[in-house]
């Protein structure tokens, strides 16, 4: 190993360069995914022993013949790649599925379609059906979005009407049949009624967190720039979703901050000041 | 209502990930190296 490496770092051709920067890149990219999504996990002990197997398979090659190393070295980084896919496959798909959304919406230019003056009053309109939902423990989901895949949007029925607090309000009373889902409201307009997102799979949740929240942080993951409001059916609690992240035991003022970055009436600086840097749990 | 635009200022980011990520690409680059190294004495 020794005589390799004195070798390698004295064979300097353009070629044998360009071949060593490009293997070198690559793992880099494949043990920064790992690395990446092991510490988003929670899982560093996962990047240890990475670290570790890979220098341990190192030292071994100074002293073992190179078939062993050989098949050391291949099953080593065959099992880190195989442990990285299987555990991070899902954050992974959510991750593409979110550079592939942020790309889309860049493409489409910002304009402002409506004056704050409607923004404000659909604002205050949310406000009040939430503060009348909460008194009365009636259980409410709002996706406040700029754009939902059409698979949810489709799964519930089509409103297209103007918000109100009493539409909103007639939406999520009991036993109807549009209730039980999340009203979509986009474009300043109450889309869709009834519905059906996807739950989180993050099993660190509070046990007092029943479907509406699990699907509010769902569809908060997938759709990292949406906000979702969440009524608890059983404690009238007014919670705020965006990113993954849940703000609870909201009052009307803390509501009305959070529909305003929602509805991009509020500077980045109030947003930032509301739910920190988003796309990071660390902050 | 605006479409989305949830980016942060480049230098924002760029604080962010140093102050959070950047060991993570040192290690990577680290393991990556030696993982070269590894396998190029084995194909040599």
């Amino acid at each position: 190993m020794w005589d390799f490496l004195t070798n390698f770092f004295t064979d300097w051709t353009l070629s044998t360069v360009f071949a060593r920067v490009g293997i070198v890149l690559l793992f880099t990219l494949v043990f920064y995914a790992l690395f990446y999504y092991a510490k988003k996990s929670n899982m560093q002990t996962l990047i240890i022993f990475a670290v570790l197997a890979v220098l341990f398979v190192f030292a071994l090659s100074f002293a073992l013949p190179k078939t062993v190393v050989m098949f050391l070295a291949y099953t080593t980084y065959g099992i880190i790649c195989l442990v990285g896919v299987s555990l991070f496959n899902q954050e992974f798909h959510r991750d593409l599925f979110r550079l592939s959304l942020k790309r889309s919406e860049d493409r489409d230019s910002g304009e402002d379609d409506y004056g704050r003056d409607d923004l404000n009053q659909s604002v205050s309109e949310i406000v009040k059906a939430c503060l009348r939902l909460s008194k009365t423990d009636t259980g409410a989901l709002i996706i406040v979005a700029d754009d939902l895949s059409d698979t949810i949007l489709e799964s519930g029925t089509k409103v297209n009407a103007e918000i109100s607090a009493e539409l909103l309000e007639t939406l999520f009373f009991p036993k109807t049949p549009l209730h039980d889902g999340a009203v979509v409201i986009t474009d300043n307009k109450v889309v869709s009624a009834g519905c059906y997102l996807p739950l989180t799979q993050a099993h660190n949740l509070p046990r007092e967190f029943g479907t509406r929240h699990r699907a509010a942080i769902g569809v908060s993951e997938a759709f990292p720039s949406l906000t979702a409001i969440v009524v608890s059916e059983e404690t009238g609690i007014i919670s705020a979703v965006r990113d993954g992240k849940i703000k609870r035991y909201l009052d009307a003022d803390q509501l009305k901050a959070i529909l305003e970055c929602a509805m991009k009436l509020a500077d980045k600086g109030q947003e930032v000041s509301i739910w920190g840097l988003l796309n990071d749990e660390e902050d | 209502m605006k479409k989305t635009d949830n980016k942060h200022g480049f230098g924002a980011r760029f604080k962010h990930f140093f102050k959070h990520y950047f060991g993570l690409l040192l290690l990577a680059v680290v393991c990556a190296v030696v993982v070269t190294l590894v396998i190029s004495f084995c194909a040599v």
